[in-house]
């Protein structure tokens, strides 16, 4: 567990953003008023099926959200600070790739394939740190060593499909980190690759978050994933946070009936045999028909009359030990209780 | 959004109502024509359009009514059109979705065939099948289609390349189900769409082909009218009766961009929906 | 209760596909040995799991068996008959006792098809060849009854695949599977390509209908923990070939090959507290190709615990105790 002290203020701050797309069947809510908040060397898990808004929440904190369709509808997120959506392109180019840096699911299509590895880690080095080619290069191989490439020298002229997948996420990895960035956002970073490697991989971002005390939001579906490698998560459904918490709490005492659910519903290889598995009822919902209320309701076993009247407000509880506890559901809702 | 959608069917639209009022010109001619094609006026040699004179295109160096010429012309032009492209489309289809599916030495020997007839120039080879065939009218239609093969060979290949390895066509396998079976009922139908516009946009360079060849002498025969021999003819007024010239020449450049819209359009508006609906 | 009856026998099974090189006269410069010499056992009423990463050649292997893929050389015995040995017409018939669910519900369903039609069709190619006594009427009420088994509303009859979800277009696959009334199920990585929280829906129903109509599955998956639930017995294959073979709380528990040690450190868990305190094996390197030639165990290079006699041959898969399989030198 991270050592951050309750008052640490957050390096990132997400205040009720609101992203939007604007498609033939309607406006799509992708994400819909959510806020969290990311401090120095604390790793985030966004945690949510498809559909959730997880991967736009990412690319709309890098302003990376295609527009049209899409457009952000609302919401700050201050960075240091700063309102990353105030300012031009210009601005936001500056901070990514340098302070704040991404990584996707899919190794394959994130790297050019015409181009020599070592050129497109230098690209980055070259940009931001105003490095020479010559110099960039030398640190692109030292980088390359130092996220676990055999023969980096060699290989760092490599080619992209000279690489295996494995190899190519730690590429990818190592062209994020490049800049010495503040956070990295990790988009279902191991998603596509086999158990064996994914844990190495996985490692790797942990051992890089503890030694260069750097910030990482991860992205992903994999509950197990999460309890290994994160300090805080945010479970997300239709667009909505509808809980956050700790990840012992998370796992000890879900709040939300969705979040329980899914701990329910997951396998698990050291009692897999033991009992029949939960399922949620349904399926995940039509983001452009959203049913009135809240969003889970027609697959939740616990859903009152309000619930499909109204949408619950977020039910924050005490912060224990630095990490937020909150959950948005209306059995949580208390007369006493603090509300937004 | 749905502005887009509307803006390409608009385009497909426009294609076909330009055919569809072409398919009109047809149906009425087949009824009425305002004079005979073939009847000779020599009163009224390359007269210039004029609504008294009931000669709404003006004559020509026969004096005879080119609007009645056109509107003939046009059946001719389009049947011969769509029949040849139709040709093409069925021998080139069953060929290339054979070559696709079959894949091997199948593959390589029926695409070469179809390579060897892509590699000329189009009209010329049109022109060097008329020469073994012989001259007559129908087969033009012969010339043309073989001139398609090719192409419908290669887009449905392609298409049957894409679709095959989707996990559907190891299912009917796995049912009991045989080769053509597969082939037929399930490969097929989802590669029609791609066909369907590869027809449309086919059919314009139809026209053009069986235009160009008539302009050469092959094919329609004078004094009987198609667009092309009519163009061919007013080569030699078109100075002084330019109209000679004009009115054959928009009646293909309309079909021609008739053709080219509703293929296009059809293109647009099948492509996102196909991405859209997942 | 599953009887004793062994359904599916396989028998030093090899998979290899020639690599050529050249243009115009292809050579064979060798080979990619995706299935290499494997044997198993599948017994009536069970459920067997085919575990490994990719290259593994789990999916080969189920494909070689459902004769979609040509096998190199082996026998597949179903019901003691060698399916490989078949007539083309004795393969037709012979199908209906084996049938597949794919793993992609977009791609496996055709979508140009309504959904009664493709959950009949298995039906009808059978009807139509005098296979099946069954009249187009009979095919219409047996397709309502399945689509109800499935959980599938019958008004979703005349829908196309675009209109379902991905958890229900595997329904549809599923009841398609199981139109033949097979005694078989091939399931090729069904579940893993839906969401979490559809996949234990899919899951449980498979399950459901294991018990109702008493098949034996033969389950692919990548991810472990879905196939220790679903599974009674795991094979655990690596390169082509079998590491081990036992029942699936015992590879849990006592789990013998390096390999299977490896990966089963590798799968995390949903429980905080427990995920601090493992101790990862952390596998040197990459799966190598499997178009190298390979003299000795195929895991050797990654074993931490390799020795001599591992790189001068490879081990064979032998019985270290009552229904435990390793191939393994550590074991002899």
């Amino acid at each position: 567990m991270k050592e951050t002290k309750a008052g640490d203020a957050p390096i990132l701050s997400v205040r009720n953003l609101r992203t939007y797309f604007d498609t033939e069947y309607g406006v799509v809510k992708a994400v819909d008023d959510i806020s969290f908040d990311v401090r120095k060397g604390e790793v985030l898990g966004l945690v949510g099926e498809s559909g959730c808004g997880k991967s736009v929440t990412n690319l709309s904190l890098l302003r990376l959200i295609p527009t049209p369709p899409g457009r952000i509808a609302g919401g700050q997120i201050l960075f240091n600070g700063k309102n990353l959506l105030e300012g031009d392109e210009e601005d936001i180019r500056l901070i990514r790739g340098a302070n704040i840096s991404m990584i996707f699911q899919d190794p394959m299509t994130s790297l050019n394939p015409l181009l020599r590895i070592s050129l497109q880690i230098a690209e980055a080095l070259e940009l931001h740190h105003g490095l020479s080619k010559k110099a960039a290069v030398a640190k692109a191989v030292e980088l390359l060593k130092a996220i676990g490439i055999p023969d980096a020298e060699s290989r760092a002229h490599d080619y992209p499909h000279q690489f295996s997948g494995g190899m190519r996420q730690r590429v990818m990895i190592a062209m994020a980190i490049s800049c010495s960035p503040d956070i990295l956002i990790a988009d279902e970073p191991t998603t596509a690759l086999d158990v064996t490697i994914q844990a190495q991989i996985l490692d790797l971002i942990k051992n890089l978050s503890d030694q260069n005390t750097m910030s990482v939001i991860m992205i992903t579906h994999d509950l197990g994933v999460v309890a290994g490698m994160c300090d805080t998560i945010c479970v997300m459904y239709a667009g909505h946070i509808v809980e956050k918490a700790g990840v012992d709490e998370l796992f000890s005492d879900p709040k939300h009936p969705y979040t329980r659910g899914l701990l329910d519903s997951v396998p698990r290889i050291d009692s897999a045999w033991r009992r029949r598995l939960y399922s949620i009822p349904g399926a995940p919902p039509n983001l452009v028909r959203l049913p009135a209320g809240c969003p889970f309701r027609p697959r939740c076993e616990r859903a009152m009359d309000i619930c499909g009247r109204e949408f619950p407000p977020e039910t924050v509880f005490g912060e224990a030990g630095g990490a937020p506890r909150a959950v948005r559901c209306w059995l949580h809702v208390r007369q006493d209780a603090k509300h937004e | 959004m749905a502005g887009t959608r509307l803006k390409k069917n608009i385009i497909a639209l426009t294609g076909l109502g330009i055919i569809a009022f072409y398919v009109a010109v047809i149906v009425v001619s087949l009824f009425w024509l305002p004079f005979d094609p073939v009847a000779m006026d020599t009163a009224h040699l390359l007269e210039p359009p004029a609504v008294a004179s009931g000669h709404l295109f003006g004559t020509d160096e026969f004096g005879r009514d080119i609007l009645s010429r056109i509107m003939q012309g046009c059946s001719v032009s389009l049947i011969i059109s769509i029949s040849a492209t139709l040709m093409g489309a069925v021998i080139g289809t069953l060929m290339g979705i054979w070559a696709g599916f079959l894949g091997g030495k199948w593959d390589q020997w029926i695409m070469r065939v179809a390579d060897i007839l892509f590699s000329f120039p189009s009209l010329l080879l049109a022109i060097f099948i008329m020469g073994i065939l012989g001259e007559k009218t129908y087969n033009v239609i012969f010339a043309i289609g073989i001139v398609y093969i090719p192409q419908f060979a290669r887009v449905s290949r392609g298409a049957i390349l894409t679709l095959k390895s989707n996990e559907f066509v190891r299912a009917a396998f796995s049912n009991g189900a045989g080769k053509s079976y597969v082939l037929f009922r399930h490969l097929l139908p989802n590669i029609m769409m791609p066909l369907i516009v590869q027809i449309s946009l086919s059919l314009s360079v139809a026209i053009l082909l069986e235009s160009a060849l008539s302009f050469l002498g092959l094919g329609i025969q004078p004094p009987y009218p198609s667009w092309g021999n009519m163009l061919s003819s007013a080569r030699k007024f078109m100075m002084l009766a330019p109209w000679t010239a004009i009115y054959p020449g928009l009646a293909i450049s309309f079909l021609v961009l008739g053709f080219n819209l509703l293929g296009d359009g059809l293109r647009d508006i099948l492509d996102p929906r196909l991405r859209n609906v997942k | 209760m599953p009887d004793t009856t062994t359904l599916l026998e396989v028998k030093n099974l090899k998979v290899h596909f020639p690599i050529e090189k050249g243009i115009l006269l292809r050579r064979r410069v060798g080979w990619l040995k995706a299935v290499d010499d494997i044997s198993f056992s599948v017994k009536k009423g069970e459920a067997l799991g085919l575990v490994g990463e990719s290259g593994c050649g789990k999916s080969t292997t189920a494909m070689a068996i459902a004769q979609l893929q040509a096998a190199t050389s082996g026998s597949i015995l179903f019901e003691g008959r060698d399916l490989r040995a078949l007539s083309p017409k004795e393969l037709y018939e012979a199908r209906r006792n084996f049938q597949i669910v794919f793993q992609d519900p977009y791609s496996s369903l055709n979508p140009r098809m309504k959904a009664a039609d493709i959950i009949a069709e298995p039906m009808r190619i059978y009807a139509r060849r005098g296979a099946l006594d069954l009249s187009e009427k009979q095919i219409l009420e047996k397709t309502a009854s399945l689509m109800e088994k499935v959980g599938l509303l019958p008004s979703f009859a005349g829908r196309y695949p675009h209109e379902f979800s991905g958890g229900q277009r595997q329904r549809i696959g599923i009841a398609r599977a199981l139109a033949l009334e097979p005694k078989l199920i091939i399931a090729d990585e069904p579940v893993s390509a839906l969401d979490v929280s559809i996949q234990s829906q899919i899951l449980n129903l498979l399950k459901d209908l294991q018990d109702e109509f008493n098949l034996t599955f033969l389950f692919i998956a990548h991810n472990l923990a879905v196939v220790e639930y679903f599974c009674s017995r795991i094979v655990v294959m690596y390169l082509g070939t079998i590491a081990e073979i036992a029942e699936s709380k015992a590879l849990y528990e006592k789990p013998l090959h390096p390999y299977t040690k490896a990966l089963l450190s590798a799968v995390p868990i949903p429980d905080p507290p427990k995920e601090r305190l493992r101790k990862r094996i952390i596998l040197k390197g990459d799966v190598p190709s499997p178009t190298k030639e390979r003299i000795g165990c195929p895991f050797r290079e990654r074993c931490s615990e390799a020795m001599e006699r591992c790189a001068k041959s490879a081990p064979p898969l032998a019985e270290v105790e009552a229904g435990h399989q390793v191939a393994c030198f550590l074991y002899e």
